[in-house]
């Protein structure tokens, strides 16, 4: 929850500043009203309406010119603080809100702001004395109630709301409920609530959080309708269409995701971070000479950025200018552990795959974390491929390898081995992460793009047209290609109609990770194993219960609709103890797996709250 | 930071090893796992500090409990396949180490994959079970025949196959076929005729189709 509460930071801001009072009308309306005029106090009112209103680089111009006419105003610092805060930019905001606060100690506005400046830097004791200093204003139970859920304690902060809720029902408090309500895995409430936000009080940061929380329930359609009524009400904003950029870019519907990218780039031109997204969407569809360009213009905004440099090198590498790469990095462009691990990068690209190992191990030394883990990785990837691959059977037209659910890390030897015979690799997932991984290999990488109502066939037959004899293919999908794919599925039925010689590989699923996990949860019974266990589609086996074992593991795929979802949890009621525990999986895609345990008592709950692609592991009945 | 990493290497041995329990045993002072195959042994020594062989799960406990990260590293999937690895889990719970089991391929994963069988969708098995050969040869009506059956071991001998096989196949209606797959090598044959060895998964279909598969 601490984390993703501290990346849900600037939407914690947007809450906040939906409570001064006035919509969007009347802020365009006060803009109006002060268009013309250059003194400093209508300087102030413009910028903090032009902020408001999305137009964040025009609000802090107005608001750096209304500070040149008078700096001791305690406004001007605190707006500018929020301009910066709404750009994401926390610490020119911290510097400017620190400058308000200094002016005037007493005033609300400014502590309510640096708190919220601090929440989103994880500073929750910071937040707590800001709060404090802010004494017993109404706003101030907002921010509280933020802090419970940055604290980790969402429930609390939820439970605190309730009472004003009821006295003063708005739009923004229940879009901060709303917020608590997802670090609690609650999306059915955290909808309810936005719902009830947007009825209240329609803005632009509801919207674009409702998109998100539909996003994440698998209602992608109706998220990026949300952020089509953000972009309505803030047209000149490019954050509603950074937003449906990344809806689309999730759902692998490409070109719709880079139109939009394109979209907020015209509304903010000089943003690199938008540059730089823009170059990791043009990476995945294998356009390294698009990503270049975009990524070069990123570094001359951000020289500095050494992640940016890295990124950019990362793709001429990819474009296969090696000996460019290593210049750069023996003239000192990139730091440590980047120089490293591009190195390193490099080697394995050219096969040179035992040299490859050093410059990997040496980059992970430098650095800890997500990246470090991944310079360790590859580091592996290289030992294993450096070894002999002994005998090789003939090798098939196309493979169906599918890299785990810890994507790519759960990949298998055999697949690894696999991809780097192929020529051609289609990637089935959108992870940036996964295109880098397969940039290691020779092969030419393609996305796999959908097309909005197209069944799966249709991209099965985009990937067969773009097969060449003698050349071998790979298709790369995140797990087991034969459990819950249809795409891997209408891929065997056409290359079976078709003649084209295929192989699968095993890979881990969401059945042994569901099963793993619960039975190494200290609540889990002491039952001896090795067990037999029984899987399980949801809708079948309300048809036949009979089947339902409970002296016996079993996993469950409740890729199912409430009403199903509720007729399993009565038969699970009649068969187990109403104490017993069970397992959710909880975290799909790129988030890193783990189970939540309910009693059977409360599972039905819980298996509502969730989302579509859900796994349950029943343990034995004890 | 764990210090007992449980890990399963997958039914064939390396090509079902995923990178992640690989590097997760290079990081482990001692490794230790019963696996029979010598080949997939020595192939495994070449990516651990030390690989021995585990007396009993006292011993992967006992060393566990000293400084620096153990592993145990066992055939197929811990879960599934392994009684050491369950003991050592229990154990582990039960003296406060601090413990991870990875992700590993079990045998419905790779007989699905070679096989070319499907779950879920309106296309594939709508269930489907595992079991162990020493699970059915405790209680053969464990298994029902209602649903698609996957029977696997690692080292049982061949007298326990057929005695498995056979209590199977009063089940099943006479002539009932089922697929055999050996590290190597598939066969289709009768159920009760089949003759598995080390390191063997046998699918055997239903014996009358309820619902099981819409459609193939």
């Amino acid at each position: 929850m601490k984390a993703a509460a501290a990346v849900e930071g600037r939407s914690y801001l947007t809450c906040l500043i939906g409570l001064p009072p006035g919509g969007r009308a009347e802020w365009a309306a006060s803009l109006r009203g002060v268009r013309g005029k250059k003194d400093a106090a209508a300087l102030r009112l413009s910028g903090r309406a032009l902020s408001l209103l999305g137009r964040g680089e025009e609000a802090l111009a107005a608001l750096d010119r209304s500070l040149v006419l008078d700096a001791a105003s305690r406004e001007a610092w605190a707006w500018r603080g929020e301009a910066h805060l709404l750009a994401g930019r926390r610490e020119q905001a911290r510097r400017d809100l620190d400058k308000a606060v200094a002016l005037d100690k007493k005033w609300p506005w400014a502590r309510l702001l640096r708190a919220v400046c601090m929440l989103t830097g994880g500073d929750c004791d910071g937040a707590s004395a800001e709060l404090k200093a802010a004494g017993a204003v109404p706003e101030a139970v907002l921010v509280a109630a933020l802090l419970e859920g940055q604290r980790g304690e969402a429930q609390k902060g939820v439970d605190s709301l309730a009472a004003e809720l009821k006295k003063r029902p708005r739009g923004p408090m229940f879009a901060v409920r709303a917020l608590l309500r997802l670090g609690l895995s609650d999306l059915p409430g955290a909808l309810a609530d936005l719902h009830s936000a947007a009825a209240l009080e329609p803005s632009a940061w509801i919207f674009m959080q409702r998109a998100d929380a539909l996003n994440r329930s698998g209602f992608y359609r109706e998220a990026l309708k949300d952020a089509s009524a953000a972009s309505a009400l803030l047209p000149d904003s490019p954050e509603p269409h950074l937003q449906a950029a990344n809806i689309y870019f999730d759902q692998a519907f490409y070109p719709e995701a880079l139109a939009e990218i394109e979209r907020a780039l015209e509304r903010r031109p000089d943003d690199a971070d938008m540059l730089a997204r823009r170059a990791r969407f043009h990476l995945v569809l294998g356009r390294f000479e698009e990503a270049e360009a975009s990524l070069t213009r990123a570094c001359s905004l951000a020289p500095d950025s050494a992640q940016m440099i890295f990124e950019r090198l990362n793709v001429v590498a990819l474009r296969g200018r090696f000996n460019e790469v290593l210049r750069e990095i023996k003239k000192g462009a990139l730091r440590p552990p980047f120089d490293s691990y591009l190195t390193g990068y490099v080697l394995c690209r050219r096969g040179d795959r035992a040299a490859a190992v050093k410059p990997f191990l040496a980059a992970a030394a430098a650095c800890e974390g997500g990246f470090a883990e991944r310079c360790r990785f590859y580091a592996m990837v290289c030992r294993v491929l450096a070894k002999p691959e002994g005998k090789v059977p003939l090798r098939p037209q196309i493979y169906l390898c599918g890299v785990g659910i810890h994507h790519p890390y759960q990949i298998t030897t055999e697949i690894l081995r696999a991809l780097d015979a192929c020529e051609i690799l289609y990637n089935n997932l959108g992870d940036p992460q996964v295109s880098e991984f397969l940039g290691l290999f020779r092969g030419e990488v393609r996305a796999v793009t959908r097309v909005d109502n197209e069944p799966a066939m249709g991209r099965v037959m985009r990937i067969l047209a773009g097969l060449q004899r003698g050349r071998t293919t790979g298709f790369v999908t995140r797990i087991h290609p034969f459990i819950y794919r249809r795409i891997a599925r209408d891929l065997v039925t056409a290359c079976e109609e078709k003649k084209i010689t295929f192989r699968a590989f095993g890979a881990v699923s969401l059945t042994e990770v569901a099963w793993g996990l619960g039975a190494s949860d200290p609540g889990h019974g002491k039952l001896r194993g090795p067990f037999g266990q029984r899987v399980f589609d949801l809708v079948y086996l309300i048809k036949n219960p009979d089947l339902l074992e409970a002296s016996l593991p079993t996993i469950v795929y409740a890729i199912a609709s409430d009403e199903h979802r509720r007729s399993f949890c009565a038969i699970m009621r009649e068969r187990y103890a109403p104490e017993q525990r069970v397992y959710f999986l909880a975290g799909s895609g790129d988030r890193e797996q783990q189970v939540v345990s309910a009693r059977v008592l409360d599972a039905e709950a819980k298996l509502l709250s969730l989302d579509l692609g859900t796994v349950m592991y029943l343990p034995p009945r004890q | 930071m764990e210090k007992l990493i449980i890990c399963g290497l997958g039914v064939r041995v390396p090509e079902e090893t995923t990178l992640e329990t690989l590097q997760a045993l290079a990081d482990c002072r001692v490794v230790y796992s019963d696996l029979g195959d010598e080949k997939a042994r020595a192939w495994l020594a070449g990516y651990c500090k030390a690989l021995k062989t585990p007396a009993s799960a006292a011993e992967v406990l006992n060393s566990a409990a000293k400084s620096g990260a153990v592993g145990l590293a066992v055939w197929g999937n811990p879960q599934s396949s392994s009684r050491l690895a369950r003991e050592v889990e229990l154990g582990a719970q039960k003296a406060g180490l601090e413990f991870r089991v990875y992700g590993a391929i079990s045998p419905i994963g790779s007989v699905f994959a070679r096989s070319v069988s499907f779950l879920g969708g309106d296309y594939g098995y709508q269930g489907i079970q595992s079991y162990d050969v020493s699970a059915v040869l405790e209680d053969a009506r464990t298994a029902t025949s209602a649903l698609p059956l996957v029977l696997y071991a690692e080292s049982a001998s061949a007298a326990q196959w057929r005695e498995a096989l056979k209590r199977l196949a009063e089940n099943y209606p006479a002539g009932h076929k089922a697929r055999l797959y050996r590290p190597d090598a598939e066969t289709e044959g009768e159920l009760a005729a089949l003759k598995p060895g080390e390191r063997s998964v046998v699918l055997i279909p239903p014996a009358a189709l309820r619902e099981v598969r819409t459609k193939k």
